[in-house]
């Protein structure tokens, strides 16, 4: 591992402003056909999303299309295997998307009889406006790493280990790339990319982060 | 308008300092930038509570922002205030010659209002009018919609949509309050203000007088309902399952509403709902004078379950009160509620007095369970519900407004 890594790491956070798109679903077979035709910024709000902000539910929902199964729907079968798929192992959104259609269609297929939701329960379609800005902080070793991780907020955090994924297109987040390719370290960078990413506060993330970074070698 | 002076600094120990220097980054990147909000009025209801909050706050941040407060006389405001419950889906009969008023009234505050600004925020239909005034090559124009347009009466709506599509945006409280527009509809959650008198921290001891002052002994759990005293919150309801409830467990409900003198209609309710609990002593009806927030406060916080049976609601920013201070909701299914009380996570759901009497006693026996869906509340308000939160969607939005058409936007 190098003292000093390349390039610095430059951390960044996310804002994110809620556009509404008009679309709603009242039953099984109207959230697939929506699901189709949303953006990926759709799907993105819908599953990302939720997990940034109820973290505590990760374990539970891990989208918002399972929390609407599951709590209007009530349709326990689709709701569990929706549950069961976490976000974060797709390295894009159109994989994810496709696999969120599959776990509905073999629903369809199953029972072809849906029941609706209860007028004012409808599924509402949203998508996430993102800023992207450094926060203005940067770290060249990996003692400035462990601070500036230490410093951050959870939105950063989430940037940086969740959404990352999405952006790199593989299994990996920000820090373990730096790791690797800047600081030379990728056995650091490979049990970072070990960690479970669904955990029930983005204080626990941190937490691991750090474990992982602060071991003895 | 002159709000009160509040620094971004304050809410460091509720939020955390990376949270308050990452809405600074945010803002520096529109330092210099002019907002004017207008609205219709300059105390009272929650539009006016959250200016007062929101543009010191964005002064704090180096944005110069003022507050316009349109004038008008009773005939206009009866007509806005006609066209308030029209849109709440009440059937209104509004002449023409209303409307013109209503028009006439903006085009004099037009004339007299300075609107020159790099965002524009109009709130609620009164003022909507304005935008008609608006400057060639001028700032962006936001509408905020505070109200639930879902159901609204066609010709009312027909006639303010005409100048709702004029604006450069709009601003929606949840996916479900809002109208098919072509133009952009953000959405910005309400929010509630842990520094205000309403929520912020208090000692045991506080809460104790203000219980002894009210009259309410702190020797068995308390349930309670926090809401003005109207049948779409269906306070009998409460009084019905709270019975039910202690066929089995110990406690004692509070229903706690704001006076109903000048409400005739309030007052038929509150007479109901005196009848309905009979004098039971461990009923406590309790009607609050305006500005109670810091008995309002202590009530929520002495409180062993919080309850919103409303069989119609708005956001129901008591249930993000409650939330916020910790305390187990049990909560109807209804309009904003959903978005707050994730079921068995951040609270229970229910949908009869049946199913709210079962949780009070679910609740009320399993204090461990009661204890976590108060935790996950409280982290989901923080998360989402709190003013630094609208503080920073504001910013996003301002940012967005500058770059039309991206979905994400990379700043250096």
């Amino acid at each position: 591992m190098r003292p000093v890594g390349t390039e610095p790491f430059l951390f960044y956070t996310t804002a994110h402003i809620v556009e509404l798109t008009g679309r709603t679903a009242r039953t099984l077979p109207e959230l697939r056909d929506r699901i189709r035709e949303v953006t990926g910024s759709s799907i993105f709000h819908h599953t990302f999303g939720a997990l940034q902000d109820r973290p505590f539910a990760a374990h539970r929902y891990t989208s918002d299309f399972a929390r609407w199964t599951s709590e209007v729907l009530q349709d326990w079968p689709v709701a569990e295997r929706l549950a069961f798929m976490d976000p974060t192992e797709f390295p894009s959104i159109r994989e994810l998307r496709e696999r969120i259609l599959q776990v509905i269609d073999d629903r369809l297929i199953e029972e072809g009889e849906t029941v609706p939701a209860p007028p004012g329960r409808e599924f509402h379609f949203s998508q996430t406006i993102s800023v992207i800005y450094p926060v203005g902080q940067e770290a060249r070793t990996l003692p400035e790493l462990v601070t500036g991780i230490r410093r951050a907020s959870a939105r950063s955090l989430f940037f940086h280990l969740v959404e990352a994924r999405l952006r790199i297109g593989r299994c990996t987040n920000d820090l373990s790339c730096w790791l690797s390719d800047s600081l030379g370290a990728p056995d650091l960078a490979r049990r970072l990319d070990q960690l479970d990413l669904l955990v029930t506060s983005t204080e626990d993330l941190r937490q691991q982060v750090l474990a992982v970074l602060e071991a003895p070698a | 308008m002159n709000p009160p002076s509040l620094r971004l600094d304050d809410y460091i120990p509720v939020v955390g300092i990376a949270a308050i220097e990452e809405i600074r980054g945010l803002a520096r990147r529109l330092e210099g930038r002019r907002v004017l909000m207008v609205n219709s009025t300059a105390v009272g209801g929650g539009v006016a509570e959250l200016l007062n909050r929101l543009i010191p706050l964005l002064g704090d941040l180096g944005l110069p922002t003022r507050w316009e407060v349109i004038r008008g006389d009773d005939a206009f405001f009866g007509v806005t205030k006609h066209i308030h419950n029209a849109l709440h889906g009440s059937r209104v009969e509004i002449a023409k010659s209303m409307l013109d008023v209503f028009e006439e009234v903006n085009r004099a505050n037009a004339r007299a209002l300075d609107l020159t600004s790099d965002l524009v925020v109009i709130h609620d239909p009164q003022p909507l009018p304005l935008i008609a005034a608006r400057e060639n090559g001028g700032g962006r124009w936001v509408w905020r919609c505070h109200v639930d347009i879902s159901r609204p009466q066609p010709d009312v709506w027909a006639f303010l949509r005409h100048y709702v599509v004029q604006y450069d945006g709009s601003v929606f409280s949840a996916p479900e309050f809002s109208q098919v527009l072509p133009i952009t509809q953000y959405m910005i959650h309400p929010s509630i203000d842990p520094l205000a008198a309403k929520n912020r921290q208090m000692g045991r001891g506080e809460i104790e007088d203000v219980l002894a002052h009210l009259g309410i002994r702190d020797d068995r759990p308390i349930v309670t309902q926090v809401s003005r005293f109207d049948r779409l919150k269906d306070p009998v309801g409460v009084i019905q399952a709270y019975r039910l409830a202690r066929r089995t467990v110990d406690c004692q409900l509070i229903l706690a509403g704001g006076w109903a003198t000048d409400d005739p209609e309030g007052a038929a309710v509150l007479e109901e709902v005196r009848r309905a609990a009979d004098g039971e002593p461990l009923i406590h009806i309790l009607e609050l004078p305006p500005f109670s927030d810091r008995e309002i406060n202590a009530l929520q916080r002495a409180s062993t379950v919080i309850i919103q049976k409303s069989l119609r609601e708005g956001f129901g920013l008591t249930v993000t009160e409650a939330l916020w201070k910790r305390r187990p909701v049990i909560a109807s299914a209804v309009g904003g509620i959903p978005l707050q009380v994730v079921h068995n996570l951040t609270g229970l759901l229910v949908h009869s007095v049946e199913g709210t009497a079962h949780r009070i006693r679910s609740l009320l026996r399993d204090p461990a369970f009661a204890r976590r869906l108060g935790d996950n509340g409280h982290e989901y308000v923080k998360t989402r519900f709190l003013t630094t939160g609208n503080l920073r969607s504001w910013l996003a939005l301002a940012i967005s407004l500058l770059h039309p058409g991206e979905r994400i936007i990379r700043l250096t």
